[in-house]
């Protein structure tokens, strides 16, 4: 099979991998630090992001496009557990985003358009608030 | 890093030339998306607006989300995408008869837009399709965190 050329939709999906793998990184850490009573909800969403990361992955690879690995490690995730959750999702709000911008297929808009509201959601119920612009810090 | 404000202007085509002739036939299918989609951010301006004018109690919860609409409205404005007209809303229905069924109905007024917008993603430009899908996500959290104060 010869690999396609790299598109200009094939960077943004790579970084909003990359930010999947961190994510799954991340809520498997903060799942074993929180509290009891928000453990299900760390562990909700290691489950998400391991869905949207295959997803990611998925779609890379039925273009022939060799899917970014994890890395080996990641920086511990800071204190307290909801600002390091915040920041997580933040990050791959903002990389659906950039998917968004660039995306040529219809799947690759359904599929960043879905994360993004996902992880604007998510952000939201750690912290108890939203930004007006999700995925658009510049925005305000 | 996605340049978004700017992009926008250049999103409706056509250049300087052929304003609109008339409301009801914008100049290219981004501008008609824009005029359905302002309308519906009217919509839940109006809507924030009779509930916190029937429950002032409410402002601390409410005012956020409200704020966010507004900036929705000025992101889609006209001055900012360079098209279109703006709707005029129709009267909100009267506030129900407690806060807890106006927080109810906010909550399902959110997600309605939110599915709206994300279901008119595919007919958007690039640009625009980015700003539609972030304002959809800005929505369904308003839901998501009118339903967890529930």
């Amino acid at each position: 099979m010869t690999p396609s050329p790299p598109t200009a939709a094939e960077e943004p999906l790579q970084r909003a991998l990359a930010g999947e793998h961190a994510a799954v990184w991340a809520y498997a850490a903060l799942a074993a630090l929180l509290p009891a009573d928000r453990s299900p909800e760390a562990l909700e969403a290691l489950a998400a992001h391991r869905q949207a990361r295959d997803a990611v992955e998925d779609l890379l690879r039925t273009r022939a496009i060799v899917p970014v690995a994890a890395e080996p490690a990641y920086a511990s995730p800071p204190a307290p557990p909801a600002v390091a959750a915040d920041r997580v999702e933040k990050r791959l709000a903002a990389a659906y985003a950039f998917v968004l911008s660039a995306a040529a297929e219809p799947e690759d808009v359904g599929l960043a358009a879905e994360q993004l509201r996902a992880c604007a959601v998510r952000a939201a119920l750690w912290t108890g608030a939203t930004a007006a612009f999700p995925g658009l810090p510049g925005r305000g | 890093m996605l340049g978004a404000t700017g992009a926008l202007a250049g999103c409706t085509g056509g250049g300087p030339s052929s304003p609109s002739p008339a409301p009801s036939t914008p100049a290219s299918p981004d501008a008609a998306l824009l005029v359905r989609v302002r309308a519906g951010e009217q919509e839940l301006v109006a809507a924030y607006e009779a509930a916190l004018a029937a429950y002032p109690a409410l402002h601390t919860r409410l005012a956020p989300a409200l704020a966010h609409h507004r900036k929705h409205l000025v992101a889609l404005s006209p001055a900012t995408t360079g098209s279109g007209t703006t709707p005029t809303p129709s009267a909100p229905p009267a506030p129900p008869a407690s806060a807890a069924r106006v927080l109810a109905r906010l909550r399902q007024a959110e997600s309605r837009r939110s599915e709206e917008l994300l279901g008119e993603l595919a007919s958007a430009g690039a640009p625009l399709r980015t700003l539609l899908a972030s304002v959809a996500a800005a929505e369904a959290a308003h839901a998501a965190l009118l339903e967890a104060d529930a």
